[in-house]
């Protein structure tokens, strides 16, 4: 019979150990697991973005309910422990279910730890440690206008990181003269609030909580110094303590933590191991994953009788992203721990540290760029005296030289066995052997194949500079400086520059011109095509096959090889007769569905490719160019033609900027909204470009994006006139149009170069005046309306479909 | 097996491709810049695609879906993964006088 192994606890290490286990032997237990919460094992490292919206509870969770049920897992679920009798072997929870057990894992993780402040039981105070408390925090900062998030440790950052992003004016308390003082020195804590302090978050710091005042609900939080600070929420990040209630209850032998062994085992009773937060080892606690998760392969490897390999403690490395900035530390940081190593970039805002005992490197920070991070990890590990001038360690290994790119000398520099996602203990030959062996190309392959990057995510760009070092030219990094793609050595700086220079105007002439290794591909002909015309509007021939199929045929492919088709609805206002229109077309093609678009127009989907001339003769509407790297629609508000609160008439000029932008063609899709008020009901601070209606003018906002990474539009300028709005938008396009990299949204380009660049070049009135010259001539050599019927007519044969065989 | 005219030559433009209907069958007929002709079963291996609107190099199709590669010659993928995709079936083709005729 199998042996009953059932385990308390359904958290990030206590899984790693079940994993491990059913990898080992699959069928040697009846495997039985409790959890408290009401979701199953999930990725607590991103709790934070489930506080800042970016991912749901569901989209977080590790385990979902079919694992368990494909591995004959046993799962109470919302089920908390409230006894184990050690004399029957038996588990019971507090709803009275009871399991038997053989052997029993202890994996309870830890409770917040609540300092001694008074008022801490006021409606409006929460901890932050599951996703029951990030729902009650989403639902209390709702009704919140300041939040105060006392702690400034790793927790509390990533607290006050969300409820930014959920609006809330945040103000950050630690007690501490540094953020996250046990991972970083003070240049480090500095850099990482100033960095913060641009988004927004303010912060008290050496400042101690007294009480946290108001009636029933959070009022606000006095300092010890008797100063006050209103706010409507206090969030509370002071770290955390394990959770030991129940070991205590079972008399098993606790320190801080439950004691255990090197292999797991508790020190009172072998048949109960432990593992995760909850444990003690040699009088140690951890909280990071990566010990974690090694702590659980050992007990895994115990448990199942494998032999005897036992704990030995890793360098505790932090590897943490806050706020798009990289921050690296390992070891010992402390400066009067021996010498130190230091470099300071104030321009890029990078900065590292080395600690050096005997020639030894014992610790490290890095801010900013972490690159190396992994490989100081290593040198830590091993620790050897170092060969080489250590100060040569800040910049990658100086023996490469200036072979290969930058960013690759990192991870080759790494041997087969360097970890590089700490926290799923995966190797660098385990990534390489699976981008050989499956044929991976895209980090998020690598992820699924490997686990690596799956945790914190924060081993992404080593990933990436191990997919660059084995696929070569296969992979994509940033287009800068790196060939095109497989047919040349060019890139597209490169490319641009001998179009210009050579004064290419074609396809087929760059290609024979720039000894192009093929015949061209999906990824470089239409960047060819792109530049030609841009730079020679007037005399470059567009080349419709080195077009993605969509901008051949003006319309969109869709996954059944059908198509859609979204005529242009200028401003988003439509007529009686248009729709009149559409609806006949609807009828006599048999449109199905009839989807109203993002960008206020209205899409006819799974229309067939020999159909689409005639019913775009039959629309007399036309194309929207909702298919192509072109301007694609203005959205608009009613604005002060009908609402009461608008001050400016964002319809009209919305209408107006469409009729004069439409039929431009450009690096990537361009989307522009125009609102009249700053109630923004057009969503202006999200396009590309957005016009929001002030008082006596408007404010012209550049860069933004709702996609994949949503970015806030920046502010350019502002206009008194419609006229001086079009003529910005015009020069901003053309700036566009002209520097960005083909496939580069505006947010890319502007996050490259600068908003600065952007100002000096559109702001400055000769440079404005030539751009929208430029522009101009370039209008008048495009084809509005490539769905009129001369325009088709002169590409009847690619809407042909041949039937054949009767 | 039969033998079918579809068009002429110059009804496909060099580095295209066009559908064409054999009875129940969609077909992807190509062009390739050097004048050579290749039918295929006008379906990716990967998802379903249809390859007759991709963009073509040398006798590489690019699948206008998700840019998976496939080679016309054989009708097999290029990048990644190949033993998990069948094959799509590739027609003999011939082009005299003018005409493309495929064989079915």
């Amino acid at each position: 019979m199998k042996k009953k192994l059932v385990m308390v606890g359904c958290g990030m290490a206590g899984m790693k150990a079940i994993e491990e286990i059913i990898q080992i032997a699959p069928d040697m237990f009846e495997i039985t697991i409790f959890g408290k919460e009401r979701y199953p094992n999930y990725n607590r490292i991103l709790l934070s973005s489930v506080l800042a919206g970016d991912k749901s509870p569901e989209e977080i969770v590790l385990h979902p309910l079919e694992w368990y049920r494909e591995h004959g897992i046993r799962l109470h679920l919302g089920k908390e422990v409230s006894d184990i009798q050690r004399g029957w072997r038996r588990v019971i929870a507090e709803d009275g279910t009871e399991e038997d057990y053989n052997l029993l894992i202890l994996a309870t993780g830890s409770n917040p730890f609540v300092p001694p402040i008074k008022g801490t039981d006021k409606k409006g105070v929460f901890t932050f440690r599951d996703i029951t408390d990030c729902e009650r925090i989403l639902e209390g900062a709702k009704y919140a206008r300041r939040a105060v998030v006392i702690g400034g440790g790793l927790l509390g950052l990533e607290a006050a990181k969300g409820l930014r992003k959920q609006g809330l004016d945040v103000v950050v308390i630690h007690d501490q003269p540094t953020l996250m003082n046990l991972q970083l020195d003070p240049v480090a804590g500095e850099l990482l609030k100033r960095e913060l302090e641009k988004e927004g978050i303010r912060f008290l710091m050496s400042t101690l909580t007294d009480e946290i005042v108001g009636e029933e609900r959070v009022e606000g939080v006095r300092f010890k110094d008797s100063k006050e600070l209103i706010c409507q929420m206090v969030v509370i990040a002071c770290g955390i303590r394990p959770n030991i209630g129940l070991a205590k209850k079972m008399r098993l032998l606790c320190g801080k933590g439950v004691m255990v062994n090197d292999y797991m085992q508790t020190i009172t009773d072998p048949s109960i191991y432990a593992v995760g937060e909850c444990c003690e080892w040699r009088g140690r606690t951890y909280g990071l994953v990566a010990p974690l998760f090694e702590q659980a392969k050992i007990l895994a490897y115990h448990i199942t009788g494998q032999g005897f390999k036992s704990y030995m403690e890793p360098p505790i490395a932090t590897k943490l992203k806050v706020e798009g900035v990289d921050v690296f530390s390992v070891g010992t940081i402390d400066s009067s721990a021996g010498d130190t190593i230091e470099y300071m970039d104030k321009s890029r805002n990078i900065y590292k540290k080395l600690v050096l005992k005997d020639n030894t490197l014992h610790g490290a920070v890095l801010f900013g760029d972490t690159s190396i991070g992994p490989y100081l990890m290593k040198l830590i590990q091993e620790g050897k005296k170092l060969e080489a001038d250590p100060s040569t360690l800040l910049f990658n290994n100086p023996s490469l030289g200036n072979a290969g790119h930058s960013g690759v000398s990192v991870t080759s520099l790494m041997t087969d066995d360097t970890i590089v996602c700490g926290c799923n203990g995966v190797t660098k030959k385990m990534i390489v052997d699976a981008i050989t062996e499956k044929g991976l190309t895209t980090r998020q392959e690598v992820s699924k194949h490997t686990r690596a990057g799956t945790s914190c995510g924060g081993c992404g760009p080593l990933i990436d500079e191990i997919l660059a070092t084995v696929l070569g030219g296969g992979f994509r990094q940033s287009p800068l400086e790196i060939p095109l793609c497989e047919c040349t050595e060019l890139s597209h700086r490169e490319l641009k520059k001998a179009i210009r220079e050579k004064r290419l105007l074609s396809v087929d002439s760059v290609i024979e011109a720039l000894d192009w290794k093929e015949q061209g591909c999906h990824v470089c002909r239409p960047a060819i095509n792109y530049y030609v015309k841009m730079f020679f509007p007037d005399r470059a021939t567009d080349d419709i096959y080195s077009r993605h199929c969509n901008e051949r045929l003006h319309a969109n492919i869709q996954k059944d090889g059908t198509f859609s088709v979204v005529p242009r609805m200028r401003g988003g206002l439509t007529t009686v007769e248009e729709l009149e229109r559409i609806v006949a077309v609807a009828k006599r093609f048999n449109v199905t569905d009839i989807k109203l678009t993002g960008g206020q127009r209205i899409a006819l989907m799974g229309v067939k490719k020999e159909d689409l001339p005639e019913i775009w003769r039959a629309l007399e509407m036309p194309s929207g160019h909702a298919y192509g790297k072109a301007l694609r629609t203005v959205k608009t508000c009613v604005g002060s033609r009908w609402c009461r609160f608008a001050t400016q008439p964002s319809m009209e000029l919305g209408i107006r900027l469409e009729k004069e932008l439409e039929g431009i063609w450009a690096p990537a899709k361009l989307k522009l909204a125009v609102t009249g008020c700053p109630r923004n009901c057009a969503e202006s601070t999200i396009k590309d470009i957005g016009i929001v209606g002030i008082e006596g003018g408007w404010e012209i906002y550049c860069g933004g994006n709702g996609g994949v990474r949503t970015r806030v539009a920046e502010l350019l300028t502002v206009a008194k006139e419609e006229d001086e709005v079009v003529e910005v938008v015009k020069a901003f396009i053309q700036f566009y149009r002209e520097d960005a990299f083909y496939g580069e949204r505006t947010s890319q380009w502007i996050e490259r170069i600068g908003m600065e660049a952007v100002k000096t070049k559109v702001l400055d009135e000769k440079e404005r005046k030539e751009l929208v010259e430029r522009l101009n001539l370039y209008l008048s050599t495009v084809d509005k309306n490539p769905w009129q019927e001369d325009s088709v007519a002169a590409h009847s044969s690619d809407y042909l479909t041949v039937s054949i065989g009767g | 097996m039969e033998k079918y005219r579809v068009c002429s030559t110059d009804q496909i433009p060099r580095g295209t491709g066009i559908r064409v209907r054999l009875k129940d069958k969609e077909i992807a007929l190509f062009r390739t810049k050097d004048d050579r002709f290749f039918a295929l079963e006008n379906r990716c291996p990967h998802r379903d695609g249809p390859i007759s609107e991709g963009m073509l190099s040398g006798t590489t199709l690019i699948c206008p879906l998700h840019n998976m590669r496939i080679e016309l010659s054989t009708g097999t993928l290029c990048n990644g993964g190949n033993e998990e995709y069948d094959n799509i079936r590739v027609f003999r083709v011939e082009h005299i006088d003018g005409y493309v005729w495929i064989y079915e």
